[in-house]
C-alpha cells in the first residue's frame, strides 16, 4: 500500500471518528439520544396548590412543542415525561429520584413551591443533573448558589423588595417605613433586602411587625404600624393575611397611606379584589411589586405567549397570569441546549447555560445565568392599582444595582 | 385607657366571640360521647364557604343564607355521627380505647371536607364574605367600633343564649342534656340515646357552620380556615372542656388575652399566645378555669 493510499485511509479515519465524535458523546450523556433530549417536568398538579402548578407547567409545554415544531434543536426533539409532585417535599424528592435513576432525564424542570424544590437541592447537585425551578422563587435556592440548581424565574424576595424599597424611597418620598410580614425564610429574606436599602439610603425601618400566615386577628401589628406613622406601609404578607391587613387597614382608616405590597400578596389582581369582597376603600394608594411585562394575560406583551399556551392546550382557554412564570426556564433550557450545539453533553450544556443572557419577552427583566449566579430574573417593577386599572409606576429596578451582592455575604 | 388599648380588646372580644362558638361545638360533642371533634374548624369553613356560594352566585342576602348554611352544616353533623361514629361505636364496644377510631375518624372527616371544598368554585384563591351590616363605626368614648364586629358579637351571643334556652327549658334541650349526663339512666327514662347522640353532632355541626359566617368577614376565607380549631381548643381548656359557659368565657378570654399580649409583648408573641394559655391553664388549674374536680380517666 503506497503512502498516500495509507495517508487517505488516516485522515479518512479521523474524518469518520470526528464525525461520530458528536453522537458517541451524546450517548454516553443520559437523557440525550440521536433524535431526542429528555426532560423531566413536575409542578403541583392536584391538590390545593394545583393553580401554582397547571398553567406554569403548560406553558412550559407549549414553549417545547413550539420548539418541536419548528423542527426541534439540532434534530433532535424535546420530549418530556411531567409528574405531580402535589408541592410535597417527600414526593419532590421522590420525582427527582425517578427522574434521574429510573427516566434518565437530561435535565429538570419543576417546582411551584420553595420548599420542596429546595429540597431537591443536595441531590440534583449529587446526580450532576440540572433543575430548573418552574416557578418558584424561594431565596434558599438560589443563595448561595449551586452548580446544578437554577431558580427565581419570577425573582427573588432581593428583587421584589428592591424593587419595593427603591419606588418608597424614590418615588413616595419616604424617609420611614413600616413593614408588616412573616417571620419564616421568606419574610426574613424580604427583611433582610428591606434594611440593606434602608442602610444604604438612610430610611429608617420604624416598624417590623409579625403577620404569621395563619393569622386570625391582625389589629396589633396594623396597630403598631399606625402608631409608628411610617411613611409608607410594606407588606411581606402571603396572600390570606395581606386580605386580613388591607381590611384593618381600611377599619383603622389608614387609606391614604401609600401601601405597597410584595409579589406574594397579590398573586392576581381579580384574586385580590375578590378576597376584599370587591371593598376598593383601601386601594387608594396602593402599589404592588410584579415580575412581568403584563398585568392579564390579555396584555399586549403576554398575549402572544397566552395564544401559544391555548393552541397547545385549548382545554385551558384562559389560562392565569402565573402561566407566564413557566416559559422563561423552558426558554433557558432550550437557548443553551442551541448553544452547547449538535454535540449535545452534559458538560457543554453547563457552559452553555451559563452564558444565558436574554429577553424573555415575559418578564420585566433579562434573563439571565453565569457561574456566579443561579437567580435568573432580578428585576421587578411596580404597578399600580386602584380597584380597577393597573398602570405602571416605577421600574424595572434590578436588585444587584441597588445592593451589592456582597452585602448578603 | 388608650384607643389603642380599647380597639386592641373590642377587636378580641369580636373575634373571641366566634371562637366561643367553635369551642361550644367542641364541648357539646364532647360531653356527649366523650370525644373531641377535631372536624369542627372544618364545619365553620364549609359554613363560610356555603354563605360564599350563596353571595356569590345568588347575591342572598345575610338572613337567608343563615338558615341554609345551618340546614346544611346541622345535616352534615348528624350524617356523621350516623354514617361514621355510630358504625365505629358498635364496632369497638367492648374493645380497650373506643373512643381513639372516633377522634381519628373526626381527623378523617376533616381532612375529607378541605379536600371536598377544594372541588368548588372560590376556593382556588383567598376570598372573604361582606360585612354583616356596613355602614360608619360607631364612637364609644372616641373608639371606633364597626357595625360588622358588634354584628358578630350580638349573632354569636345570640346564638349561644338560644342553645342555652333550648339546653334550660325545652324538653328536647333536657333529654339531650340528661343522655349527655348519664346515658344509662336517660335510657332508663325512656330517652332515645342513641337519637340524641345525633342531635348533639348535628347541633355542634350547626355551630360550628354558623361561627363560619360569622368569620367569614373578618377572616380571609380559604380551605385551611379549619386551622382555627387549636384557637377553638385553647378556649374549651380554658373553661374546663366540659364546662359550656366556661367555653364560652375561654373564647372570649383567648380573644381578647391573645391580642393583649400581642399588644405588650410584641406582634411575635400572638401566634403562640393560645399555647401559652393552654400551657400556663394546664400546669396551674389542669380542670379549667371553670370545671370541677379533675378525675382521672383511662382512655
Amino acid at each position: 500500500m503506497g503512502i498516500i493510499s495509507q495517508t487517505i485511509r488516516a485522515v479518512g479515519g479521523f474524518a469518520i471518528a470526528a464525525v461520530m465524535a458528536g453522537p458517541a458523546a451524546a450517548q454516553t450523556t443520559t437523557g440525550v439520544t440521536d433524535d431526542e433530549i429528555l426532560i423531566g417536568i413536575f409542578a403541583p398538579l392536584s391538590g390545593a396548590l394545583t393553580a401554582y402548578g397547571t398553567d406554569p407547567t403548560n406553558a412550559a409545554r407549549a414553549w417545547f412543542n413550539d420548539v418541536n415544531e419548528k423542527g426541534g434543536i439540532h434534530g433532535r426533539q424535546i420530549r418530556y415525561i411531567v409528574e405531580d409532585d402535589k408541592c410535597t417535599p417527600a414526593e419532590a424528592g421522590a420525582i427527582a429520584r425517578k427522574f434521574i435513576n429510573v427516566d434518565r432525564v437530561f435535565a429538570m424542570l419543576g417546582g411551584s413551591c420553595s420548599g420542596a424544590t429546595v429540597s431537591i437541592q443536595e441531590l440534583v447537585n449529587q446526580e450532576q443533573i440540572p433543575h430548573f425551578m418552574l416557578n418558584a422563587s424561594g431565596d434558599a435556592g438560589v443563595y448561595p448558589p449551586t452548580k446544578y440548581q437554577f431558580g427565581a424565574a419570577p425573582g427573588t424576595q432581593r428583587a421584589t423588595l428592591a424593587a419595593v424599597m427603591s419606588y418608597a424611597i424614590d418615588d413616595l418620598g419616604a424617609k420611614t417605613v413600616g413593614v408588616l410580614g412573616p417571620e419564616d425564610e421568606m419574610g426574613t429574606a424580604a427583611l433582610r433586602m428591606i434594611h440593606a436599602v434602608a442602610e444604604k439610603r438612610g430610611v429608617e425601618v420604624v416598624a417590623n411587625e409579625i403577620v404569621p400566615n395563619n393569622a386570625t386577628d391582625v389589629t396589633v401589628p396594623v396597630l403598631n404600624v399606625q402608631s409608628a406613622n411610617p411613611d409608607v406601609i410594606i407588606l411581606t404578607t402571603y396572600a390570606p393575611p395581606t386580605t386580613l391587613v388591607m381590611k384593618k387597614i381600611v377599619e383603622f382608616g389608614l387609606v391614604d397611606k401609600p401601601i405597597i405590597s410584595a409579589i406574594q400578596g397579590v398573586s392576581s389582581t381579580d384574586a385580590f379584589l375578590a378576597s376584599l369582597d370587591g371593598d376598593t376603600t383601601g386601594l387608594k394608594n396602593f402599589y404592588y411589586a410584579h415580575p412581568l411585562v403584563g398585568e392579564t394575560m390579555d396584555d399586549p406583551g403576554l398575549k402572544p405567549f397566552k395564544d401559544l399556551m391555548v393552541k397547545h392546550f385549548p382545554d385551558r382557554p384562559n389560562p392565569g397570569i402565573m402561566g407566564a412564570y413557566g416559559f422563561p426556564h423552558a426558554m433557558a433550557i432550550v437557548h443553551a441546549l442551541e448553544a452547547a450545539g449538535p454535540g449535545l453533553t452534559r458538560e457543554k450544556f453547563m457552559e452553555a447555560i451559563e452564558k444565558t443572557n436574554f429577553e424573555s419577552g415575559v418578564m420585566a427583566a433579562p434573563t439571565v445565568f453565569n457561574p456566579e449566579r443561579r437567580d435568573s430574573l432580578r428585576g421587578q417593577v411596580i404597578v399600580k392599582f386602584d380597584g380597577e386599572t393597573v398602570t405602571h409606576a416605577g421600574g424595572p429596578y434590578l436588585w444587584d444595582e441597588i445592593v451589592d451582592p456582597s452585602y448578603f455575604d | 385607657m388608650s384607643t389603642t388599648l380599647a380597639l386592641v380588646i373590642i377587636s378580641g372580644i369580636a373575634t373571641g366571640a366566634i371562637y366561643s362558638l367553635i369551642a361550644l361545638s367542641i364541648v357539646i360533642v364532647y360531653k356527649a360521647s366523650d370525644a373531641v371533634n377535631f372536624a369542627a374548624g372544618e364545619f365553620t369553613m364549609v359554613g363560610a364557604y356555603i354563605a360564599l356560594f350563596f353571595i356569590v352566585s345568588a347575591s342572598l342576602p345575610y338572613y337567608l343564607i343563615f338558615p341554609i348554611v345551618a340546614a346544611a352544616t346541622f345535616i352534615l353533623g348528624g350524617a356523621f355521627e350516623r354514617l361514621v361514629v355510630v358504625p365505629i361505636t358498635n364496632r369497638t364496644k367492648g374493645r380497650e380505647n373506643p373512643l381513639i377510631p372516633i377522634v381519628i375518624a373526626t381527623f378523617g372527616l376533616s381532612l375529607m371536607l378541605t379536600g371536598f371544598v377544594r372541588v368548588f368554585p372560590y376556593t382556588e384563591e383567598v376570598r372573604s364574605l361582606p360585612p354583616l351590616i356596613r355602614g360608619a363605626p360607631i364612637f364609644v368614648g372616641g373608639v371606633p367600633i364597626l357595625l360588622t364586629d358588634i354584628a358578630i358579637v350580638v349573632v354569636a351571643v345570640t346564638a349561644i343564649l338560644g342553645f342555652w334556652l333550648f339546653f334550660s327549658y325545652t324538653m328536647l334541650g333536657k333529654a339531650l342534656q340528661a343522655s349527655s349526663q348519664n346515658p344509662r339512666t336517660a335510657a332508663l327514662s325512656g330517652i332515645p340515646v342513641a337519637k340524641m347522640r345525633m342531635i348533639v353532632w348535628a347541633i355542634a355541626g350547626l355551630m360550628a357552620g354558623v361561627s363560619g359566617m360569622l368569620v367569614g368577614p373578618k377572616l380571609a376565607l380559604t380551605p385551611n380556615l379549619g386551622g382555627i380549631i387549636m384557637i377553638a381548643i385553647a378556649a374549651a381548656v380554658i373553661g374546663g372542656f366540659s364546662n359550656l359557659p366556661g367555653s364560652i368565657l375561654g373564647g372570649f378570654i383567648v380573644g381578647v388575652v391573645q391580642n393583649l399580649i400581642g399588644y405588650f409583648f410584641g406582634s411575635t408573641t400572638i401566634a403562640v399566645a393560645p399555647f401559652l394559655i393552654i400551657m400556663v391553664v394546664l400546669l396551674f388549674r389542669p380542670q379549667g378555669l371553670f370545671g370541677g374536680p379533675v378525675h382521672v380517666k383511662k382512655v
